[in-house]
């Protein structure tokens, strides 16, 4: 099981659903288990709910993906293609730790 | 070369070729003429308090290129703080002109074309964003004045650039070589560009793929062949031409000193080009240049609300009716309706993201309330400093007339205010409120960095109506709707 931790910004005025992002890749990537962003996490997802990507980082030396609002890694996008985006990256991610 | 002081960058502008046309004659020595200097000297104090110690926190940076300090009006955004600081330099600036210092435009350009470009290059695998970088060190290194060239004059505001009937009422390229492109058409309202070394050329409209040819980017020398200019007018500009008390604000003038910029088969070589016929772009340049420009008004405009209330506070007082309590509510409403611009601008920078490129980029909903709201605050703050200077600021004899031995004596006697004033002071006040908060530096609150209407389809489109429905419908009882 590849572990992912999740950090939140609060989402005081989103843009995004970023429960509902999450709720799609949990479903569409199994072999991942997406938690809290404690130690040991080999990658990390950050889910901001707009561009200003409040999010406090918790200081993890990780491979990051950053969603803030309709931008995954300050790169525009839909919201509905976001999750695609994040798998792609997630299982990148998995194959260079593998590799 | 270091940066530059006030004093060589107005001795730099000497060295320039700058065709320039007013009052319909070639202005041979524009940096000694009355009615430009006043322009040039507010745009050399952004290079003089570079030079002091209180202000260089704010006035340079570190250069994320090069690691040299530089003026800040040419670096990019590298945080929240930076865009923070942006608008506390503007305010600070202003309080010293009471006027535009024009800078700021060409800084918007070159932040704007920073991330864009590199965004582009991303997607469409151009190499617009190395050349912009090169162009922009040589900007730093030299610390030029680069104005930032977007208004187009639109012809027919009701079609596209490609279905004008005159093709040239936007900038277009007419003919690509190997060297470089040769670009047609003209630029409105150009603040500052006279005195500027530089234009950044960019468009100024979302463009469709039939507009190809008008989605152009590049960087031009103001004095380049093909390029002359001819300077607007402005409310009062023949009273530089006269004296000095009744222009109100002789060292700096009354706004950014605007110009129509012809470019006749202008050519730029590849090297300074940003963007040739990447329509999908101009959308996203024009939008990011557009919020960096707007996130800049409740800086500077706060800092020339602050010389204003100064200066109707101090007439009250010389009126002998500062005590009076509506007096003071209306000074407390001129405070109220500055500073709420200043809060807008604060907060679009705080609320700044990354992009891409690395660079920082204002919130833009936020930079589009700022302007809204000085298309309308700037207006109550006149108004109201009106209100409390009283009908005098209109009807004041000329300077001459003060000056005159038969009519000086009883205008010395006739417009004294309250004992221990000087006539001369309180003439001098009014004459700076009037020319503050009238004409010309009124429809450039409305109109500079995009009309109302701009800001409001910005705001519409940035607004996230769907969440606030959502939110709506959930206190309401009403099912969620998948």
């Amino acid at each position: 099981m590849f572990n992912v931790g999740v950090k939140y910004c609060g989402n005081c005025n989103p843009v995004i659903n970023s429960k509902k992002i999450l709720d799609a890749l949990v479903k569409g990537m199994p072999g991942c288990r997406f938690g809290p962003p404690d130690a040991g996490v080999p990658a990390l997802l950050i889910l901001s709910g707009c561009e200003t990507d409040c999010a406090t980082r918790p200081g993890l030396q990780v491979e990051t993906i950053v969603v803030a609002g309709l931008s995954v890694d300050y790169v525009s996008c839909k919201e509905e293609d976001i999750p695609e985006i994040v798998t792609k990256k997630l299982i990148e991610i998995k194959g260079r730790m593998m590799a | 070369m270091p940066m530059m002081t006030g004093a060589e960058y107005i001795e730099s502008l000497r060295k320039l070729n700058t065709e320039i046309y007013a009052f319909g004659q070639k202005i041979e020595n524009f940096v000694d003429h009355p009615l430009f200097r006043p322009h040039i000297n507010a745009a050399a104090v952004t290079y003089d308090m570079a030079h002091e110690p209180e202000f260089e926190d704010l006035v340079t940076v570190k250069s994320h290129l090069t690691g040299k300090k530089i003026n800040r009006f040419t670096h990019i955004h590298q945080s929240t703080e930076d865009l923070v600081k942006k608008v506390k330099m503007l305010r600070m600036i202003a309080q010293r002109t009471g006027t535009c210092f024009q800078r700021c435009v060409g800084f918007d350009g070159l932040n704007a074309l920073y991330s864009v470009t590199y965004e582009m290059d991303q997607a469409l695998g151009t190499g617009y964003h190395k050349r912009f970088v090169e162009f922009l060190k040589y900007v730093q290194e030299n610390d030029l004045m680069s104005a930032g060239s977007m208004t187009d004059p639109k012809g027919d505001r009701g079609l596209r650039p490609s279905q004008q009937a005159d093709p040239d009422m936007y900038v277009r390229v007419v003919k690509k070589t190997g060297e470089g492109i040769v670009i047609r058409g003209a630029k409105a309202h150009q603040t500052g560009i006279v005195n500027s070394h530089y234009m950044v050329i960019m468009p100024t409209v979302a463009l469709g793929e039939a507009d190809r040819d008008y989605a152009v980017a590049c960087a031009v020398p103001v004095d380049a062949p093909g390029i002359f200019h001819v300077f607007g007018r402005q409310t009062n500009d023949e009273r530089r031409l006269e004296g000095e008390i009744d222009t109100g604000n002789a060292r700096y003038g009354i706004v950014g000193g605007e110009a129509l910029t012809v470019l006749e088969d202008v050519f730029v070589p590849w090297d300074k080009v940003f963007m040739c016929g990447e329509y999908q772009y101009a959308g996203m340049l024009v939008e990011r240049f557009a919020s960096y420009h707007r996130q800049n008004y409740g800086g500077c405009k706060c800092g020339v609300s602050d010389i204003i209330i100064g200066a109707t506070m101090t007439l009250a007082e010389y009126n002998g009716a500062a005590k009076a309590s509506h007096i003071k509510d209306k000074i407390t409403e001129m405070l109220h309706l500055s500073e709420t611009l200043y809060c807008c601008s604060i907060a679009c920078s705080a609320e700044g993201r990354k992009t891409a490129s690395g660079a920082y980029y204002v919130d833009p909903l936020l930079a589009n309330i700022v302007k809204q709201n000085v298309t309308r605050h700037i207006y109550e703050i006149c108004r109201l400093a009106h209100d409390i200077a009283g009908g005098f600021i209109a009807t004041l004899p000329s300077e001459k007339d003060f000056l005159s031995p038969k009519t000086g004596p009883f205008l010395e006697k006739y417009f004294r205010g309250v004992a221990g004033v000087p006539t001369e002071h309180r003439v001098r006040i009014a004459r700076l409120v009037e020319n503050m908060t009238g004409g010309t530096a009124l429809a450039e609150s409305m109109h500079g960095a995009g009309s109302p209407q701009t800001q409001r389809v910005m705001i519409m489109r940035q607004s996230n109506m769907e969440h606030k429905k959502r939110l709506a419908r959930k206190l309401a009882g009403i099912p969620e709707q998948e």
